[in-house]
C-alpha cells in the first residue's frame, strides 16, 4: 500500500470493522443510557457485565458441545439464551440488592458510582480467578457461516453482515419497546418523574428491575457479538468496552437513546479515522479517540444531544 | 481506660503499635501473619466497642504534638529495627509513597470534591519524567523530583477545561478516559520504553548514592534506608502542607466548593480558581512522589500505572475516610502490607479490596477514621 | 446620589418556551424593606437568581447603586454589595457554624497561597479578627450558639440554620440583602423574632436595603415599607401593603386564594 492511495479492499475492511465496533459500542452505550434514564445513576460495572455475558456464553458452548451437541444454529441460540438469562438475572440482583436500596437511602451519587466501579472489579476478578485458566485469552467458537461475498477485490464476511443486522435489530427493537409499548411508556414515566409515576400506580421497583435486566441482556449480546467477530474473549475486555460505551453515552448525551447510538458509532469512527487517515501508528487509535472524547466533553459538557439540565435553587 | 487519654497512655499505645508493626514485618510464616492480622482487626473492633478508641482519640486530640512525635518515633524505631532488611524497608517506604500520593489525591477529592480517576497516570507522569531525565541528562536528582511534579501539573492543565466545565458523572469520564489514554500512550511510545518499560537511575543527592548500602561502624544498613529517610521527610512535608491547607481560608474554600458550588459562588468564592488550585496541588504531589518511586524501584512499566492502580488510590482514601490524614496512613498500610505479607491472598487482592470498599461504602461510609472537624489555630482570645 | 439602590428595567427570563419573568421593572430604594410577593411560580425566586447571577438574563438591565450588574457572575454581584439567603437554607451541613458564617467574609479575607500556607502567623492574626466578627454576629442573632461555633451545622434545627444563614449573609456588610422565604420551616413567632432582629440590624447599620420574598402576609404587612406583586412573571402592582391588599387584581391573583 502506498501512502497516497489506499488499497480499496483494505479500506473497505476498515470500514466494516469500524461499523462492527460501532455497533458493539452503541449496544453498551444504550445500557448506560437506560440505567441513567430510569435512576439517574451511572452503573460502571456495565462493561464487566458484558464480560460475564461473553463468558457465560462460552461456558454454555463448552457444556453443550461436551454433551455432543454440534448443530451451530441450536448451539448459538442456546448460548445466547443462557448468556442473556445470566446477565439479566445479574442485572436484577444488582439492582435489587445494591442500587435500589442505595437510591432509597439517598446515598450520594459519588458513592453509587464508586460502588458500581468496585462491583465491576469484583465481576472482572471473579472471571479471572474462578474461570478455569481465566487470566489468559479464550478462543470463542465460530458459530456463524464463514463464507464471504466478493465485491471486487474485497470480500465481505457474511458473519459481519449477520452480526451488524442483529445489532441493528436489537437497537430498533429496544427503541420500539421504549417508545411504543406499555412497558416502555412505564419506563419513560419512571425516567421523567419517579414520584409521579408511583402515584400513577406504576410499580417503580419492577420497572427498575426490568430496565436493568434489559440493559444487562443487551450487554451480553454485545459481548457475544464481540466474541463471534474476533473469535477471542478475555476477562478484561469489559473494562475497555465499558469505558468506551460510557464515553459514547456521555458524548452522545446521557439518557438519550439516539445519543448513545451516535456516540458509539462516533467513537468507532474516530478510531477508524485514526487508523486510516492519520499519519500515526495504529496503536495510537485509542489515544486519539479518547483525546477527542475529552475535547468533545470540554466543548459540550452535557453531550452532543444535550440532556435537559437545570438546578433548583 | 482513662489512662489512654493522657501521655502515658499514648506512649504505651504507640509502643504497642511499633512492636506490632515490627513483628508483622518480621513475621515469615503465613500463620503468624494471619494471626497478627486477625489480632489487629479484633483490637480495632474491641477498642471501638469498649470506648477505648474514643478515649485514645480524645487523648491524641489533647496532646497533638506529643502524639505526633511518638508516632514518628515509632516509625523510626521500626525502621532502625529493620535496618538490614531490604524487602521490609522497601515495603515500609512504599507505604509512605502511597500515603503521599493519596494525600495529593485527597486535596483534589477529599477537600475539593474533584474526583480524579487518573491518579496513577499523574503518578506515572512523574515516574516517566524521572526515567527520561535520569537517563538522558545531568539534572540534579532533587530537581528532577520537582520537575516530575511540574510535568504532572502541566499534563493536568490539558484536562483542566473539561474538568472545570463538567460536573459529577461527566467529570468522571474525563479522568477515566485520560487514565486509559495515558496507559496506552506510554505502552505504544518507543521513546518511553513501550510495554517493556524503562530503566530509571537511582537517586543521587549531592554525590550521595542512594543505591549503595551503608556501613556505619561495622553496622550493615540496607540502601533502602536512604529512600526511607527521604520518603519520611517528604511525608512530613506533605502532612504539614495538607494540614496547613485544611486549616486556612483555602481549606474553607475547598470545602464549600465541594459541598455547594452555587452557594459558594454567591459569597464571592471563585469556583474555577479553587478547582484549578486543588487540581494542580494534587497533581504536583502525585508527580513528585511518582518520580521518587520510579527512582527507588529503578524501573517502570505501563503496567504500574493502570486504571486499576488509580482505583486503588481512590480506594485508600475511601477506606481510610475521605479527607482524613490518619485514615489515609492506616489504609495505605493495610492496602500495601497485607497482600505482600499474606502471599495467599496476593492473587485475590483486587477482589478483596473491591469487596472491602463496597462494604465500607455501604456500612461505614465515613471510612476507618472519620475526618475531624476543622480546627483553626487557636487565637489568644479563645485561650480560655 | 439618587435614592435608588437597585433598578431593574425590562427584565425577561425564558426557560425554553416558559417565560418566567416578563419585562419586570422594579426599584428598591435606599434603606427600605421591599416585599416581593406573588403566588407559587410567579417568578420571585427566579428574580433573585437572576439578580445574583446564578441564571443569565434573557433580556433587560439591572443597575445596582448606579452600576450595571446585568450578566455579572455571582461572585462579582456579591462583591458589589448584594447578599442573599436561600429558600432551602443552603448551608454546608458537615462544616461548623464558624465555617459556614465565615465564608460570607470571603472577599475580605486574604486568599494568597503564601499567606495561607506559609505565613501562618499573619493568617492567625486575620483568623482572629474574622473570628471576632463572626462571634459578634452569632451573639446577636443566635446567642445560644455562641459556645457551639465549632459544631457542625447539621446538628441544629431549621430555625438555627436560618439564623446562621442570615449571619453569613450579613457578615460581608452588604448594601442589599435578599431574603428568600425566611419563614419556611419556622413557626410564625420564630420568623417574627428573626425579622425583628434583621430590622434592628438595618437600623443600626443604616445603609442597608432588604428585599424579602415571603408567603406569610403577617410578616409582610409588619416589616415592609413597600411591596411588589408578581403574577405569572409579570409585575401586576406595587405600593404599600395597604395599597396592594386593596388592589382588585392582586386579590384575584393572589390574596383571593387566601381569603
Amino acid at each position: 500500500m502506498d501512502g497516497s492511495r489506499m488499497d480499496l479492499a483494505l479500506f473497505s475492511q476498515y470500514i466494516v470493522n469500524g461499523l462492527m465496533q460501532g455497533m458493539v459500542y452503541a449496544l453498551v452505550a444504550v445500557g448506560f443510557t437506560l440505567f441513567f434514564g430510569v435512576l439517574d445513576i451511572i452503573k460502571f460495572s456495565h462493561g464487566d457485565v458484558l464480560t460475564v455475558g461473553a463468558f457465560s456464553g462460552l461456558t454454555a458452548y463448552l457444556a453443550l458441545s461436551g454433551m455432543g451437541l454440534s448443530n451451530p444454529v441450536v448451539l448459538l441460540l442456546l448460548v445466547i439464551i443462557f448468556a442473556l438469562s445470566v446477565t439479566a438475572l445479574l442485572g436484577m440482583v444488582v439492582a435489587k440488592l445494591l442500587i435500589i436500596p442505595l437510591k432509597q437511602a439517598r446515598a450520594p451519587a459519588l458513592n453509587i458510582l464508586l460502588i458500581t466501579l468496585m462491583l465491576g472489579t469484583v465481576l472482572r476478578e471473579t472471571v479471572r480467578l474462578f474461570f478455569p485458566n481465566g487470566s489468559s485469552s479464550k478462543a470463542f467458537p465460530t458459530l456463524l457461516p464463514t463464507g464471504g461475498i466478493d465485491i471486487g477485490s474485497f470480500s465481505l464476511r457474511i458473519d459481519s453482515v449477520m452480526l451488524f443486522v442483529a445489532g441493528a435489530l436489537i437497537i430498533v427493537g429496544t427503541h420500539f419497546l421504549i417508545t411504543k409499548t406499555k412497558l416502555g411508556l412505564a419506563i419513560q414515566a419512571v425516567a421523567q418523574d419517579e414520584e409521579t409515576s408511583k402515584l400513577m400506580g406504576i410499580n417503580f421497583d419492577s420497572i427498575v428491575l426490568i430496565t436493568f435486566a434489559l440493559g444487562s441482556g443487551i450487554a451480553a449480546i454485545a459481548g457475544i457479538m464481540n466474541g463471534l467477530y474476533y473469535n477471542e474473549i478475555n476477562f478484561s475486555m469489559g473494562l475497555l468496552l465499558g469505558a468506551v460505551g460510557f464515553s459514547a453515552a456521555i458524548i452522545g448525551g446521557l439518557g438519550n437513546l439516539y445519543g448513545a447510538i451516535l456516540g458509539g458509532f462516533l467513537f468507532a469512527g474516530l478510531q477508524t479515522f485514526a487508523v486510516v487517515a492519520l499519519p500515526i501508528p495504529t496503536a495510537y487509535k485509542d489515544v486519539f479517540a479518547f483525546a477527542v472524547v475529552i475535547i468533545l466533553i470540554a466543548w459540550r459538557p452535557t453531550g452532543l444531544i444535550a440532556e435537559k439540565y437545570s438546578e433548583r435553587v | 481506660m482513662k489512662i489512654l487519654s493522657n501521655k502515658i497512655g499514648i506512649f504505651a499505645a504507640t509502643a504497642v503499635l511499633a512492636v506490632y508493626v515490627a513483628s508483622l514485618m518480621h513475621a515469615e510464616s503465613q500463620l503468624t501473619v494471619g494471626i497478627l492480622s486477625v489480632l489487629f482487626g479484633s483490637a480495632w473492633f474491641i477498642g471501638d466497642k469498649t470506648g477505648a478508641s474514643q478515649m485514645l482519640d480524645k487523648g491524641i486530640k489533647e496532646n497533638g504534638r506529643f502524639s505526633s512525635t511518638m508516632f514518628l518515633a515509632a516509625i523510626i524505631g521500626v525502621a532502625i529495627y529493620l535496618h538490614d532488611d531490604h524487602f521490609n524497608l522497601l515495603m515500609l517506604t512504599t507505604v509512605m509513597v502511597f500515603v503521599i500520593a493519596c494525600l495529593g489525591l485527597n486535596i483534589q477529592f477529599g477537600y475539593n470534591g474533584l474526583l480524579n480517576f487518573a491518579g496513577a497516570a499523574f503518578f506515572g507522569a512523574g515516574g516517566y519524567t524521572a526515567a527520561v531525565l535520569t537517563q538522558n541528562t545531568q539534572i540534579p536528582h532533587l530537581l528532577i523530583l520537582l520537575i516530575g511534579g511540574i510535568v504532572a501539573i502541566l499534563i493536568g492543565f490539558i484536562l483542566i477545561l473539561p474538568v472545570l466545565r463538567t460536573r459529577g458523572h461527566y467529570a468522571a469520564v474525563v479522568t477515566i478516559a485520560f487514565s486509559l489514554l495515558f496507559r496506552t500512550l506510554v505502552e505504544v511510545s518507543p521513546a518511553l520504553g513501550g510495554a517493556q518499560g524503562s530503566a530509571v537511575k537511582g537517586l543521587n543527592i549531592l554525590g550521595w548514592e542512594f543505591n549503595k548500602n551503608i556501613d556505619i561502624a561495622g553496622l550493615d544498613i540496607s540502601f533502602y534506608m536512604n529512600y526511607f529517610v527521604l520518603a519520611l521527610i517528604l511525608l512530613l512535608i506533605a502532612i504539614a502542607f495538607s494540614k496547613a491547607i485544611e486549616r486556612s481560608w483555602i481549606g474553607l474554600n475547598f470545602d464549600t466548593v465541594r459541598l455547594d458550588e452555587t452557594a459558594a459562588a454567591c459569597f464571592g468564592v471563585n469556583i474555577k480558581r479553587w478547582k484549578i488550585t486543588a487540581f494542580a496541588m494534587g497533581n504536583f504531589i502525585l508527580g513528585l512522589i511518582g518520580a521518587f518511586y520510579a527512582m527507588m524501584l529503578g524501573f517502570i512499566a505501563p503496567n504500574n500505572f493502570t486504571f486499576g492502580d488509580s482505583l486503588i488510590m481512590v480506594s485508600i482514601i475511601l477506606l481510610g475516610g475521605i479527607g482524613s490524614i490518619p485514615g489515609i496512613i492506616l489504609a495505605s498500610a493495610i492496602v500495601i502490607i497485607l497482600p505482600e505479607k499474606l502471599q495467599g491472598i496476593q492473587e485475590y487482592r483486587f477482589l478483596i479490596f473491591a469487596v472491602g470498599v463496597i462494604l465500607i461504602l455501604l456500612f461505614r461510609p465515613n471510612g476507618l477514621i472519620k475526618r475531624k472537624m476543622r480546627q483553626f489555630p487557636k487565637t489568644k482570645a479563645q485561650g480560655e | 446620589m439618587t435614592n435608588i439602590s437597585l433598578k431593574a428595567t425590562g427584565v425577561v427570563k425564558r426557560f425554553g418556551g416558559l417565560v418566567a419573568l416578563d419585562k419586570v421593572n422594579l426599584e428598591v430604594h435606599n434603606e427600605e424593606v421591599l416585599g416581593l410577593i406573588g403566588p407559587n411560580g410567579s417568578g420571585k425566586t427566579t428574580f433573585f437568581n437572576i439578580l445574583t447571577g446564578i441564571y443569565s438574563t434573557t433580556d433587560g438591565k439591572m443597575e445596582f447603586r448606579g452600576k450595571d450588574i446585568t450578566g455579572m457572575p455571582p461572585q462579582a454581584v456579591f462583591k458589589s454589595g448584594i447578599s442573599r439567603t436561600f429558600q432551602r437554607a443552603r448551608l454546608c451541613l458537615e462544616l461548623s457554624v464558624f465555617d459556614n458564617v465565615a465564608i460570607g467574609d470571603h472577599p475580605q479575607l486574604n486568599q494568597g497561597l503564601w499567606f495561607n500556607i506559609i505565613n501562618r502567623k499573619a493568617f492567625r492574626h486575620e483568623y482572629g479578627s474574622c473570628h471576632d466578627r463572626v462571634a459578634e454576629l452569632i451573639n446577636q442573632f443566635a446567642p445560644h450558639l455562641s459556645s457551639k461555633l465549632n459544631e457542625p451545622v447539621g446538628n441544629f434545627p431549621m430555625i438555627d440554620r436560618r439564623r446562621i444563614e442570615v449571619c453569613r449573609a450579613l457578615l460581608g456588610n452588604p448594601k442589599l440583602l435578599l431574603l428568600d422565604e425566611p419563614s419556611a420551616g419556622m413557626t410564625e413567632e420564630e420568623t417574627r423574632q428573626l425579622m425583628d432582629e434583621v430590622i434592628d440590624i438595618r437600623k443600626k447599620r443604616g445603609d442597608l436595603s432588604v428585599v424579602i420574598v415571603e408567603h406569610e402576609m403577617g410578616i409582610i404587612s409588619r416589616i415592609t415599607d413597600r411591596c411588589v406583586v408578581l403574577n405569572f412573571g409579570k409585575k401586576i402592582c406595587e405600593g404599600t401593603y395597604e395599597d396592594i391588599s386593596q388592589n382588585s387584581e392582586v386579590q384575584k391573583a393572589y390574596l383571593g386564594d387566601d381569603l
